[in-house]
């Protein structure tokens, strides 16, 4: 696997000069590989949305290096708008970026921005329009008149169509019902399987990063605190905790478990996980 | 960017300057205003300086900020001052073609400019000192008086501190969908006026419907607190004057007594 996007030690400081100057982002590095799905959690503030801004250029790093292949993205002012097009980026509460008649054209503006031509655009509008399940009928009605979930497919939709090698999501399930929860979810995973596009996705709910990421980053106070595969991470569930963070609710029952004096494992994080321990614990116990 | 706009912007501290009665430094920018205008020579434009810098030393308020908001005003600076050194009758000292500048002409021209000057820095320390609500309470205390006939006082205070506090919120919101429109590819740095008009759409559509969205919120949370307009308003915060409101009234009330008496009887 080869690195696609390299962050080196990455600072980035709000309102310098001014009495309300804040690190927000303190020496951050990582790499992420090609064709990865990585969760970003962090608590609130730890600077995971100033981050990720960074990643496509939208922000100027204080201090540090974001490559993208190898290139520095300020390197030149083509870099820049390459980054533009090459990171797709959803923010939070997407919805409230609309603004086209129609929900077609909307879909249509980063496609148009990239100069692509009228076909091109027609695919790409439909091709991503029905990867988050918006209707044929739904696409010539205002995005204004759709309810908040069909608002949020719209967005992230139009950032789909940008076929982004890299995609970041910001709480791309922010204020959603469960049911939305994972329906939103599965059209990123669809779309990350049939483009192979490296997916980051910044989230709050630990059952959700536990589940879908294979690879975690933890931010804490603007710097990394750890990161690893899910396993790895849930393992050190009192750094966690310490952090401000939470552990899935399965982790915490392993924990419980074990403090009983249960002998279970640690680094439980999801149902399915926990269901097959369960169930070879108690075949164990009916054998014996 | 949009977040360098710090004029209108509030810098909490706890210096004699912002522990001001807001009514206090509302009257005095007002008296400060009339001083400089009065002002004519060289000594009263001296101390009309002074006494701002000096509010600018007490208020901890870094020199920095303050030019950076003057920064903002510096072709009207310039404006002013060649207007008036073009347009001052007086002794010619040389002239090119039709443009005559005159001994008077320079004098005055340097004399607006400074004066504009000193009244932008003063209304920016003024709010940079002073926090939106104290602002719009001064104001009302102040006006109150007009209450009498019947003039809506209260409601013309109440939608000044909404506007004002929700400067900084439109400020974000805008930077913020300006980022999200970038993201998609949107440039808003380059072409003629008009493609850059056309691409500041994909902004406001969105900034209207927030905004509209956030005044009907507004109204309906004040309204499930029972807001019903000025009359019979108690409030947390009454505005009292203390012994440092006396001393700065006094010290301020003599500098501009100072700046007129010696522009206007000394000629100075
Ligand atoms: N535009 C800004 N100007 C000044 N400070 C900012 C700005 N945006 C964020 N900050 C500060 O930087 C820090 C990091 O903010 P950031 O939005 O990156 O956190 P976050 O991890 O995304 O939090 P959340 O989970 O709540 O979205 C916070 O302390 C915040 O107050
Ligand atoms: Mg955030």
């Amino acid at each position: 696997m080869t690195d696609i996007l390299t962050v080196e030690h990455l600072m980035h400081v709000y309102g310098v000069g001014t009495p309300f100057e804040k690190v927000a982002v303190n020496d951050v590095s990582f790499s992420i590989g090609s064709g990865e799905f990585v969760g970003l959690i962090g608590h609130t503030g730890s600077g995971k949305s100033t981050l990720i801004q960074h990643l496509n250029g939208l922000l100027k790093p204080t201090s540090g290096r974001i490559l993208i292949h190898g290139e520095d993205i300020h390197a030149t002012k083509e870099n820049t708008r390459a980054a533009r097009f090459a990171v797709g980026l959803v923010f939070q509460y997407p919805e409230h970026q609309l603004f086209e008649e129609t929900v077609r054209a909307d879909i249509a503006f980063g496609p148009k921005n990239m100069g692509l031509g009228e076909s091109e655009i027609e695919r790409r509008v439909i091709e991503s329009a029905e990867i988050v399940g918006l209707k044929k009928s739904d696409l010539d009605r205002s995005p204004f008149e759709l309810s908040g979930g069909q608002k949020r497919r719209t967005a992230l939709a139009g950032v789909l169509a940008m076929e982004p090698e890299v995609l970041v999501l910001d709480e791309p399930m922010a204020g959603l019902d469960p049911e939305g929860r994972r329906a939103v979810m599965g059209y990123v995973k669809e779309y990350h399987k049939k483009h192979g596009t490296t997916v980051i996705f910044v989230t709050h709910s630990m059952e959700d990063a536990a589940q879908n990421a294979q690879r975690l980053i933890v931010m804490d106070r603007g710097r990394v605190l750890m990161q690893g595969t899910p396993e790895q991470v849930f393992e050190r569930a009192d750094e966690l905790r310490a952090s401000g963070l939470d552990t899935p609710q399965v982790t915490d029952l392993f924990s419980a478990l074990r403090a009983r004096g249960i002998d279970v494992p640690q680094s439980v994080y999801t149902v399915e996980q926990a269901v097959r321990c369960l169930r070879e614990l108690k075949g164990g116990k009916t054998n014996a | 960017m949009l977040k360098d706009i710090t004029l209108g912007q509030y810098f909490p501290g706890k210096s004699a300057v912002h522990r001001l009665d807001p009514r206090v430094k509302l009257l005095a920018l007002i008296v400060y205003i009339v001083a400089l205008f009065m002002a004519g020579g060289a000594v009263s434009y001296a101390i009309a300086t002074a006494f701002v810098v000096a509010a600018i030393a007490i208020s901890g308020i870094k020199p920095k900020l303050i030019l950076k908001s003057l920064k903002a005003i510096i072709f009207i600076v310039l404006f002013t001052a060649v207007l008036n050194m073009l347009y001052t009758p007086g002794d010619v000292l040389f002239s090119v073609w039709i443009i005559r500048i005159t001994k008077q002409g320079i004098y005055n021209g340097f004399g607006m400019g400074l004066r504009v000057i000193l009244l932008v820095t003063a209304s920016a320390l003024l709010t940079y000192t002073t926090s939106p609500m104290a602002l719009t309470d001064g104001l009302e205390s102040l006006l109150s008086p007009l209450k009498k006939l019947r003039i809506p006082v209260h409601e013309f205070a109440m939608m000044m501190t909404i506007a004002l506090r929700f400067i900084p919120t439109l400020i974000e919101e805008t930077d913020k969908i300006m980022s999200a429109q970038k993201a998609r590819g949107a440039d808003f740095e380059s072409g003629n006026i008009i493609k850059r008009a056309k691409a500041l759409i994909p902004v406001l559509i969105p900034l209207f419907v927030s905004s509209f969205r956030r005044a009907d919120e507004l109204a309906t949370a004040m309204e499930c607190r029972l807001y019903h307009g000025g009359s019979n308003r108690t409030r947390l915060n009454v505005l009292r004057y203390g012994r440092l409101d006396g001393i700065g009234a006094l010290v301020i009330a003599m500098v501009c007594a100072a700046v007129i008496v010696v522009s206007k009887v000394f000629g100075l």
